[in-house]
This record gives structure tokens, sequence and C-alpha cells, in this order.
């Protein structure tokens, strides 16, 4: 048994940093406001979160990990490196209009630490009371309730699942957002539009770093809330920028062929200047102890080194007393992007097109206890399965691995 | 013998009844007794009283609106805020501050700021209009007007 704890390359920032949220709750006041005669100026709040976690894997073949940023986590034993997590946020508001918000996230990354990174930067202006425009480093929620998909206290499960949330790392970017509601239909209506720069770095299935810097990223929703019923449709889309480092000797080889079929091909499966493009549907609705949600992805890539695929995630938990038990299962699939180029095509190419399939589906069952008001404690295992191993959604699986792990977590989950 | 085993078994069949009795009929009197919460606002909204799901998207940060259109200002009771959720949403606290956490953390709102006492709410809505705030029915007093009453 390998108990795994923060690694050495964690970097001397993230402990000060752990320091100062583990601190927060000894300070004399937080309050949002600012209390006068407390410790924090007017109109200054601030508010923190976090997540101590275990993960405890019981295969030896692979990586299990949260999202795809991470370049490995727990394997054969236990690791704190997939959910442990700390978060600040610190936010001035001098009117009801204006706000300044910052807030820096300690998790551990594609960097293979845990450095906090600043993910949101930004200053807000309320033109009124249900419409709200934000400019600077903003979060993205691709997905239902994405956006604080690192926030655990605010969720069931130990985590957001990795075959429907983590696919696609992108939790901020550097633009606008647009957001208003009013009442329609027997209910509240919101709409949302964003659009801007990304700038996160993911590591990709060959331990290898790809980065979304200045890739624009635009998109929107639609939500309809009924009572305790939300139904949200959206869209959003990234035009990456980059090139994949792994891909760039095959595209110079193709293209050093002379053939125009095999210029074609590799302009392809070129990453740059291709667009993918998420499509998503949730349904969340909660009734007293009652929990549930329902979620469909779908992603279309232009780029055939990228596969098109969808994911379906449903979750639904029911509180007795303070224990709330739950289950959910996730599938994400794939279909393959080969084409018929006329060419008879290279094994590397081949390769491409079978490592570009994912298909992965897994089960979890847990339970939540809140034993305070701001923290709970989560025990939950997962069922991953892999059918074909080499698309699975975990890291660094060893050859011969049966495409299966159970994973079993123990989370701590609080805010400030 | 058998008599005395059988007059042994018939009292503890009793005493656990009786006690399961008076165990749940505790918890039914300590229901019953749980105060009446209501709703209040300043006279001058004008509102002859509020729909639940009018007051849920408010104390929920959902919709700030009245129907007449005018904005509100919602304020949580630190004395019965679990019973008022409870009452409103079935919802525990720490339910409340989940939802909430999800909103502060994806910079979608504020919770209600909060007072301590029933007199500082009643003191705060009768001095603003446009506050929104909850007491127990037996304080309430003329200064204030009840646009609803939860059940306990």
């Amino acid at each position: 048994m390998i108990l795994r704890t923060w690694s050495p390359g964690i970097h001397f920032r993230s402990t000060v940093f752990g320091l100062v949220v583990a601190a927060l709750p000894c300070a004399p006041v937080v309050g949002a406001g600012g209390t006068p005669g407390g410790w924090l100026p007017e109109h200054v709040s601030v508010a923190a979160f976090g997540t101590l976690s275990l993960a405890y894997n019981d295969n030896r073949d692979v990586e299990f990990v949260r999202n795809l940023s991470q370049p490995d986590g727990a394997r054969g034993g236990f690791s704190a490196l997939p959910d442990t997590i700390l978060g600040a946020q610190v936010s001035y508001r001098p009117s009801s209009r204006w706000e300044l918000v910052l807030q820096a996230i300690s998790k551990y990354d594609y960097r293979e630490e845990a450095t906090p990174t600043i993910s949101w930067a930004y200053i807000g202006y309320a033109p009124g009371p249900h419409s709200s425009l934000r400019l600077g480093r903003i979060g993205v929620d691709s997905y239902l309730d994405s956006d604080t998909r690192n926030v655990g206290f605010t969720y069931l499960p130990a985590r957001r699942p990795i075959e429907h949330y983590g696919l696609l790392e992108l939790t901020w970017i550097e633009g606008a957002d647009f957001t208003t509601n009013t009442e329609a239909a027997g209910g509240i209506l919101t709409a949302k539009a964003y659009a801007g720069l990304a700038g996160e770095k993911i590591a990709d299935r060959d331990q290898q770093r790809y980065s979304l810097k200045d890739s624009r990223v635009v998109g929107g929703y639609l939500q309809q809330q009924w009572g305790e019923l939300r139904l949200r449709s959206g869209v959003s889309a990234i035009r990456l920028q980059r090139e994949a480092g792994a891909l760039e000797p095959l595209l110079a080889g193709l293209s050093g062929l002379g053939m125009p079929e095999a210029d074609r091909l590799a302009a392809d499966l070129a990453l740059e200047g291709t667009w993918i493009r998420n499509w998503s549907t949730s349904l969340a609705w909660t009734q007293g102890p009652l929990q549930t949600e329902l979620h469909y992805n779908r992603r279309q890539a232009e780029s055939l080194g990228l596969a098109d695929g969808y994911s379906v995630y449903a979750l639904a938990g029911y509180r007795f007393g303070a224990i709330t038990p739950f289950i959910g299962y996730v599938t994400a699939d794939s279909k393959s992007s080969r084409r018929d180029h006329g060419l008879e095509l290279p094994e590397p190419v081949e390769f491409l097109f079978r490592s570009a399939l994912y298909e992965q589906r897994s089960w979890q069952l847990g339970a939540r206890y809140d034993f305070a008001n701001k923290a709970a404690l989560t025990l939950q295992v997962d069922r991953v399965d892999a059918p074909v191993p080499e698309g699975a959604l975990l890291r660094q699986s060893h050859p011969g691995w049966n495409g299966e792990a159970t994973v079993i977590s123990l989370t701590l989950d609080f805010v400030l | 013998m058998n008599r005395a085993i059988g007059s042994r078994h018939w009292a503890g069949a009793t005493s656990f009844w009786l006690c399961l009795c008076l165990f749940l009929g505790s918890g039914l009197l300590a229901a019953s007794v749980r105060a009446e919460l209501v709703v209040i606002m300043h006279p001058d909204s004008a509102l002859p009283s509020l729909s639940r799901q009018a007051i849920v998207n408010i104390f929920m940060g959902r919709h700030f609106r009245l129907p007449g259109g005018g904005a509100v200002v919602p304020v949580d009771n630190q004395c019965c805020r679990e019973q008022f959720y409870r009452d409103l949403v079935d919802k525990t606290l720490p339910e409340i501050n989940s939802y909430w956490a999800r909103l502060v953390f994806s910079g979608r709102g504020s919770p209600p700021q909060k007072i301590s006492t029933d007199a500082e709410m009643l003191d705060l809505v009768s001095q603003n209009p446009g506050v929104i705030g909850y007491v127990e029915r037996s304080v309430v007093d003329a200064r204030v007007t009840v646009v609803y009453a939860l059940s306990p």
C-alpha cells in the first residue's frame, strides 16, 4: 500500500496559501460587508472553500485522476492529489452596482504541483438588480454548475465526474460575460453570454502539455427555473490557437510527402485554428430532502485529430437526517473521425485516430454527512469501467490493464 | 414459573410501548409547539400578501422584485433561520449554505445579510420599505405588515 501525499514539487507558496486559508476561521471577524470594528475594511468580504481528500485506487495499472489537467493521481494506494483543493475569494463592493473580485485556487495540475493560481480577477457592474456585466478573468460555466466544480461543499459526490466535467479543463477566460434574468413562463428565465481568451494548460495522455493560451472562447446558455426545477441548455466553443506538440512531427511528415491527399490529411488532422463545440443540456430538480440531476453533453470537433463524442450523467440523493446517500452514473463515448483520404494510412496516423477515441463509464455510490453547517464528510465508491483500456480517461495505464478500477474516496469539504 | 416469565414479558412489552408512545408523543408535542413564523414588510409596501414561490425566489437570491415591480432586499433572522428554511423549502442549514456557496463561488450572488433578534428585525423592517424579513408571529406589532405565514 502506498500512501501518497502532496509531492515534493509543491511550491512553498502553496503551503503559505494553505496556512492563510486555514487561519481564516481564527480571524476575529469574517463576514460579508466588512463589519465595522472587524479586521476587514468596510465593503470588503472574504470567503474560502476547500476539500481535504484521500482517494484509494485498488488498481496498480492506472492512475486515477479528477480531470485531464492532472498528469497522475491515485495508483494502487492512497493519494491526496486528485481532490485536495483550497481556494479563497476576496470581494470589494463599494456599492450595489460595482464589485471587484479576486479568487485564487490551489489544486494539483499539469505542473505536477499545486501552486496557487488566480482563477478570477474581475470588475463587475450591475446596471439593475437582474443583470450584471463582468470584465476580466472570469469563471466559465460550460456545463451546469461547472464554475463551482472545485467547490466540493456545493454538491453531493466527492468530485464532479471526469467523464462529463473533466474532458476539457476550461475553468476561466479573460474576457467578459453578461447575465440577465426576468420572470417568464411562470418561472425565471436567465440568459448568459460570454466571450474571451483561454489561458490554461492540460496534460495529455502522452504526458505532454497542451496550452489553450490565447484560444478564443465564446458561449452562452438559457436557463429556465420553475420552483426547484432548473432546465438549462447552452453551447460553448473554443478555437484552438496552438498545435499539439505530439502532432507536429506527423503533420510535417505528411506535408513532406508532396501528395495532395497527404496535404489534405495533414490539414484535417491539425488542431490549430479549429473549433471544438460543446452542446449541453441539464435538468436539476430538488424537493425537500431529494436532489436529482441529469446532464447531457455533445462535443463536436472540426479537427480529425479529436473525436466527436457525448456524455450523460445522472445523480440522485435523498437526505435522512444529516446523512444523504447518493448514487450516480456517468458514461462518455466517442466515435472515430477517421475518413477515407485515398491513402493507405501509416500506423502513426492510425494510432492517432485510435488514441483520440475515449469510452468510459462509472458508477458513483456514496453518502454525505453534514456534520456542521458549513462542513461535510463524503465517503464514496467509484467503479470505473473502460471497455477499451486505451480509450480510458484515466492516466498512464500499463499494458495489460483490464480497463477497470475501484476508487474509494473520503473527502472533507468546507466553506468559510 | 412460566407465568412469572410471561408476566415479565408482558411488563417488558408494556414498558416498551409506553416508552415508544412517550417518545413519539414528545416529538409531536415538540413539533406542535414550534413557533409560527411570518414574513413581514413595511406597511407602505402596499402588498396584501405574497405567494410562497415569490418568497422562495427572493430569499434564495433568484429574483429581487415584488409582483408590483418594486425592488426588495431580503434579510435573515439568526434566531429562527433554521426553522424558516425548513418551513419554506424543507432544507437544512447545511443545504442552504451549500446552495449559497454555489452562488457565491460562481459570482452569482451573496446570501442575505443577517441580524440577530426579532426586535432588530422589527426595527429594520419598520424603518426600511424595501426590506423583507421574518419573525415569530407572537412578536409582530403595528409597525410591520405580515405578507405570508409559514406553517410550522
